[in-house]
């Protein structure tokens, strides 16, 4: 799931401070999860800016809605002659929402109200962690499972630097060392054997190193098609 | 120590002016407009037990009770703050 | 014949006190169908605990905890409270007395009496209060406490103005205030007789009166206070408000001394048992005071440190680390004042004998626990036995019942003990009378019946408004008539109406006729609290034909008129914006269903031993089918190993005949060799598959899954022949018929894997299993040889008694500390002893013959894996964590689950049993249900907004999310206890309290900041 933290107030209020009339629109997917962005967030913050500008003696409306995504346009679509009524669409959706709707909607500005974290896992109530880079060429099953890529600070691929330490990163004693985990998890499995295959330079061209990615279905793009005629 | 003091006072003096906020006069004779979330069980009955002690604190206090403080929500605390209230007591 | 004489039980109880443990005992009797008859000497229920201001070792309020059950007990339809009561006769036999009540006069008549309490304000009679333990007065027309229950007040006719003139003409200026007539100076109280099939006793106990110790100084030094007196001290409702002061000239004491056993432990002039509970509360004293005021210096003067309950020792350490507690072991032999300060010199032997003068501002006598003065009279109307201290007769296998059947004794007059083991016995008591009694079940209980309901849906609301004036308790500080009008102009406001007292019975009359005549379709009563007259008028609204949930109370008292008295333009405009804050909920209000679930009245037992056993039998008494899980191949449990408890009841000879009774019970299915393998459902209904295949529905789940003894690896066991345990050494005793050789020496060691880390608690039992080895020993065999190594000797109770037997026998006892543990070494054929003498104050050393370890308990292995799968919390010990620690000790916060045993924390056989009946009696309480009512105000989740993101399952207390068949979040509403925590918690909103949703809440916020005009708020 994608896991994103709302900015701090101070960013977005300098963000937003010069428009009259604001939209806060949230997300009610994987932001809404992360209580980052989804419709009690988008409630909450407009509150906020709607006090901040009382205090600052400005004259704004602050308004709130949500829908169930940002990244689709059948969600947004229905609504759009009301955002488009304002002069700012504060969007508390990922990047990739902000993205969709800046790119749909075109002559009103887009901003973020949100910093995209990463894709992680909750492993309990209020606690994300990131597991995946999405980097587009996963290989973990040559590494017991244990994402080198993201879960190692250096994305080594052939075992741990120098600075690995009883099990932890040299760059903080509360990160785990990746090749430490992935080498315990591996000595279970019993797979152990496949690390002595040496992994050749990686293809980095599939992560974010070789421009947008795209990913195309065309059975399924056909069907949309063929329903329009 | 020193040192915290020290690095504490300088960023007070390079925070810009506009983000902190300039205090309000207030009236003579103005009291505080506060509202109480108290949860059932514990705060609410400590209230009642004020009233039967008959000890006293400012009329301009109301009380909102909860089945349990958990159930308070931001937008409780953020909606009487726009509405004006100067200060919110939740006990629980 | 047999059948006659069943036919006859009757189907209701008396309870002789009303106490936390009669209470108890009265609330799960009549919540199982039961009529409970509830005698109280005092003018209120309550007894000890509600004198306490916070309760160890968790600092709860103990008011806090208390006063809803008080009010629970106060208006329970089953319930028949007779307060200034007392026990006249007692005549008939089990299943069916006679007993003769007798009321004194309270010259305030019940009936009319709101509580409003304008007499009390009037009574120019002031008296040293009783419930202030003197240090605060009170009026001659009185009630208890400010929460009493009931809350009718009572004149006191020996200081009562009027009462006390011979004419009755002077004063009668309560009469003159009370706008209820409820005054009556020609009172005469009433005898009168009721029926009932059993009867429990509850009187509790009384305190030791430290007077006879004049050396101690109480009455005599102004600052020297007995413990009940500092707990008054402490309480914020107290005679000082909370602040810690010294009586005589109100400085704040710095320097504060606790005095242990004041009355306990002691043949001269007091009492030869110990009270159990001093230890703690001494502790908690000294954290409350240093909490209330930082610059107090506490010091506990004491002999033996006995925290032997369940996270004791912890609160202790904590006492010692994070509040600074000191703890100095010695005797003081006396406390005086000196001259013109008021302040304390106190006399000591510290450890090494060296006398010591040491001064203090503040001094407090933690006095000790003992039957009342006329115990024995007592004991004679009741016709039971007693012990020779005056305690009822009991036995250690069967710790409620008395020497004559049918009567039941229940909480410390049985003897002293803590809160949650007097709770515990309560429900114990009357799930051993559930049982005695039934067939008679529900044969004189009553129900409420109420006319149907109106439906009101689609109508726009029709409020009703109605301002109270509680005489004058409100409209002498609040504007009424201003009120009245002022909310006439609400919208969806159809009436208002002002009364004199809403909760009199005309009044009463008079608001369900408006209903009707008005056509009201919603209900606000602006008047006191909720927490005591919400129930009473939704039941109002019910006789008129409205659904109980569209009312609200607007509390214009306590948190108004009460609280700004002389400020009536204020206080008038506050009292406007409760009421108009309640209409805003009031128009959001819409009918609620209390939907109901059926209850499969069969019980699940996982554990076999003796609390399995003990429970399943109280159970299945009651007449519901019981199935009991044993992992082992036989029942018993740990109690396999015991032979003897220390008063020498025969263990082995228990068990068996329990294992006959659990055996050829008719209602008792045992599957040994057996365990649960799958679990589902919620109270009343729960679906179980053992591994053994066995399919088995059921509507209460007991865990007693027991525990098991340390094995040690220290002091060379195992390494040596001579090195053994204590249960090792009480089998070649009791089975092997051991006899001791007259030069043998033994030497045993305590705590062994207790009380220190990783385990950070006393296991209770072993120094019980020490002295009652050491007795056998020297009873066998005089001229052998007994040291017991210890640190502190925690014969609590009655056990006491053993301790000094031990003593007397010669049996050598030495006190060791954690930071200089024995040593041990075997040295040819003996063990080679060494350890420190602090009272000598030099190294001592034992050649042993035998070196007995008294191993500490553990739990069973089991309970991690039993817990996870019922998902109840364990400690950091590992034992199961119950709902309260106070006053739910067998409950879990899932309903329908209970916990007896070791599984629960170290405890004695009898308490083993105490608790099981416990289980037994609240599982009886669900199980004689035919339908379970679910509280209206719930949590309700709307599935089409939730996204399943899980965050309400993590933080549900009450586990009543979950993850249903298709993957996706549901709520089961039976188990929600409607505290809103996942609707604080939802990202998605899909949550709202019934009564506390959002839109009601905002709209109560708007109705406060409402500004009124020409008023800027």
């Amino acid at each position: 799931m994608i896991v994103g933290q709302q900015k701090p107030f101070d960013e977005i209020w300098e963000m937003v401070r010069g428009f009259k009339k604001v939209l806060v629109f949230g997300c009610n997917t994987c932001v809404a999860i992360s209580h980052a962005g989804g419709g009690k967030e988008a409630e909450i913050l407009a509150s906020m800016l709607r006090m901040k500008a009382t205090q600052e003696g400005l004259d704004m409306q602050v308004d709130n809605a949500a829908i169930e995504r940002h990244c689709e346009p059948e969600f947004f679509e229905p609504m759009m002659e009301k955002v488009r009524s304002y002069d700012l669409v504060l969007s508390t959706a990922c990047g990739v929402g902000v993205n969709f709707l800046a790119d749909r909607i075109g002559d009103i500005p887009v901003y973020p109200g949100v910093n995209t974290s990463f894709y992680g896992a909750v492993p309990k109530a209020g606690f994300f962690v990131e597991l995946c880079g999405g980097c587009g060429n996963c290989i973990l099953h040559l590494t017991g499972g244990i994402c080198p890529v993201v879960r190692c600070s250096k994305s080594l691929m052939n075992g741990p630097c120098g600075g690995t330490d009883k099990g932890k990163c040299e760059v903080s004693k509360e990160i785990d060392c990746a090749w430490y985990l992935i080498v315990e998890r591996m000595k279970k499995l019993g797979t152990i054997e496949q690390l002595y295959t040496i992994q050749p330079p990686r293809n980095w061209s599939t992560g974010t190193h070789g421009g947008p990615r795209r990913l195309v279905y065309e059975h399924i793009m056909e069907l949309e098609e063929e329903k329009k005629g | 120590m020193a040192d915290v003091a020290e690095e504490t006072a300088e960023t007070l003096r390079s925070t810009p002016h506009s983000i902190i906020e300039k205090p309000h006069e207030t009236p003579a004779a103005w009291e505080p407009n506060v509202l109480a979330f108290a949860c059932h069980y514990c705060a609410f009955a400590a209230a009642d037990l004020a009233g039967v002690m008959r000890l006293s604190y400012s009329p301009s206090v109301k009380i909102i009770r909860l089945p349990c403080t958990g159930k308070l929500d931001h937008i409780h605390v953020l909606r009487a703050f726009e509405q004006g209230v100067d200060g919110i007591f939740v006990a629980g | 014949m047999s059948l006659l004489a069943n036919s006859t039980k009757r189907g209701s109880v008396l309870i002789v006190g009303g106490g936390i443990g009669g209470m108890q005992a009265a609330l799960d009797l009549a919540e199982s169908g039961f009529l409970v008859h509830l005698v109280q000497r005092d003018p209120s229920l309550g007894g000890t605990m509600v004198m306490l201001d916070k309760t160890f070792p968790t600092g709860d309020c103990a008011m806090c905890m208390i006063s809803p059950k008080m009010v629970e007990a106060g208006r329970h339809l089953n319930i028949k409270i007779h307060t200034l009561a007392q026990v006249a006769a007692v005549e008939g036999e089990e299943g069916d007395f006679t007993v003769r009540i007798k009321m004194a006069p309270r010259y305030v008549d019940p009936d009319k009496c709101t509580g409003c309490g304008d007499c009390e304000a009037k009574c120019p009679k002031k008296v040293p209060s009783e419930f202030e333990q003197q240090l605060g007065p009170r009026k001659a027309v009185f009630s208890l406490f400010p929460q009493a229950v009931p809350n009718t007040r009572a004149i006191d006719s020996k200081n009562c103005l009027c009462l006390t003139d011979p004419q009755k003409k002077r004063c009668r200026l309560c009469e003159k205030a009370c706008k209820a007539n409820a005054i009556n100076y020609e009172d005469q109280g009433k005898e009168f007789d009721v029926h009932v099939g059993a009867i429990i006793l509850s009187p509790g106990l009384d305190r030791y009166d430290a007077r006879v110790r004049p050396e101690l100084g109480l009455g005599r030094w102004p600052n020297v206070v007995s413990s009940i007196q500092f707990e008054r001290i402490l309480s914020a409702s107290g005679p000082y408000k909370g602040v810690v002061q010294r009586p005589s000239d109100q400085k704040h004491p710095v320097k504060v001394a606790w005095i242990q056993c004041v009355g306990s432990r002691d043949n001269r002039n007091a009492n030869p048992w110990c009270s159990s509970v001093c230890c703690m509360y001494a502790t908690k004293q000294s954290i409350i005071a240093k909490e209330h005021d930082k610059h107090i210096e506490p010091t506990i003067f004491y002999m033996e440190m006995r925290t032997f309950g369940k996270d004791f020792d912890k609160y202790v350490e904590r006492a010692k680390r994070d509040y600074g507690v000191r703890y100095q072991r010695a005797m003081v032999s006396a406390v005086r004042e000196e001259p013109g300060t008021g302040n304390l010199v106190m006399r000591y032997a510290a450890e090494d004998g060296t006398l010591v003068n040491e001064t203090f501002d503040m001094v407090v006598l933690s006095v000790g626990l003992q039957p009342h003065a006329d115990a024995l009279d007592f004991a004679k109307t009741f016709g039971i036995e007693t012990t020779d201290y005056r305690f009822p007769r009991t036995t250690h296998f069967n710790p409620a019942k008395t020497t004559r059947q049918g009567v039941f004794v229940t909480g410390t007059y049985q003897g002293p003990k803590d809160i949650p083991d007097t709770v515990m016995q309560g429900s114990g008591v009357a799930g051993s009378v559930m049982a005695l009694l039934s067939e008679a079940r529900g044969t004189e209980t009553t129900k409420k019946e109420l006319p149907p309901e109106r439906d009101v849906t689609g109508e726009a609301p029709r409020i009703g408004v109605f301002v109270c004036h509680c005489g004058t308790n409100i409209s002498s500080t609040v504007e009424i008539d201003q009120v009245v009008e002022a909310v006439k102009k609400e919208s969806g406001v159809a009436y208002v109406t002002n009364t004199i007292y809403a909760c009199a019975q005309d009044n009463q009359d008079m608001i369900k006729q408006t209903i009707k005549d008005q056509k009201l379709n919603r209900v606000v009563i602006a008047s006191c609290t909720p927490r005591t007259h919400e129930k009473l008028f939704q039941e109002t609204i019910q006789e008129a034909g409205l659904n109980k949930y569209l009312f609200d109370l607007a509390d214009i008292r306590e948190q108004c008129s009460w609280c700004h008295k002389g400020q009536n333009e204020a206080a008038t405009k506050k009292a406007i914006k409760i009421v108009k804050m309640a209409v805003a909920k009031s128009r959001l209000q819409e009918p609620l269903k209390s939907e109901t679930v059926g209850v499969t009245p069969s019980c699940l037992v996982i554990g076999g031993g003796i609390a399995g056993m003990t429970s399943a039998l109280a159970v299945a008494d009651q007449g519901f089918p019981v199935y009991i899980v044993e992992k082992d191949a036989e029942l018993g449990g740990l109690a396999r190993n015991v032979y003897r408890v220390l008063d020498g009841s025969d263990v082995q000879e228990f068990l068996l005949s329990r294992i006959a009774a659990v055996h050829s019970h008719p209602n008792i299915t045992v599957h040994t060799g057996t365990e649960v393998k799958n679990t589902d459902g919620f109270v009343g209904n729960f679906k179980t598959i053992l591994t053994n295949g066995s399919e088995i529905t059921h509507g209460a789940i007991i865990l007693a899954t027991g525990g098991v003894e340390y094995e040690p690896t220290e002091y060379l066991y195992k390494q040596s022949q001579q090195v053994i345990t204590q249960r090792e050494l009480e089998k070649k005793l009791f089975d092997g018929n051991l006899a001791p050789g007259p030069e043998e020496s033994y030497v045993m060691i305590q705590c062994v894997g207790s009380r220190e880390e990783p385990s950070q608690y006393c296991s209770r039992i072993c120094c019980q299993d020490a002295i009652k080895n050491a007795i056998a020993i020297k009873e066998r065999n005089p001229k052998a040889a007994v040291i017991i190594l210890y640190r502190d000797l925690r014969t609590y109770g009655l056990r006491e008694d053993f301790y000094k037997k031990a003593r007397d026998l010669g049996v050598f006892f030495v006190r060791y500390d954690v930071d200089r543990k024995p040593v041990v070494e075997q040295a040819g054929g003996k063990v080679l002893v060494t350890t420190w003498d602090y009272m000598l104050d030099r190294e001592l050393q034992f050649d042993a013959d035998w070196l007995v370890l008294s191993t500490g308990l553990r739990p069973h292995p089991s309970t991690d894996a039993v817990g996870a799968m019922y998902k109840v919390t364990r400690n950091p010990d590992g034992y199961y964590l119950e709902a309260h620690v106070k006053l739910r000790p067998v409950d879990f916060p899932s309903e329908g689950l209970f916990v007896a045993g070791l599984g629960h924390a170290p405890k004695n056989l009898d308490e083993t049993i105490a608790q099981s009946l416990a289980a037994a009696g609240r599982a009886g309480v669900i199980l004689s249900h035919e339908k379970l009512a679910v509280s209206g105000i719930i949590a309700k989740h709307k599935r089409e907004l939730c996204m399943s993101c899980l965050s309400c399952l993590r933080v549900c207390p009450f586990g009543s999310p979950y993850i249903a068949e298709d993957g996706k979040i549901s709520h089961n509403e039976v188990k929600c206890m409607g505290c809103g925590i996942c609707a604080g918690i939802c990202p998605a909103k899909a949550f709202q309290v019934n009564n506390f949703r959002d839109d009601q809440i905002l709209a109560m916020i708007d109705a406060a900041v409402e500004s009124e005009s020409g008023v800027i708020n």
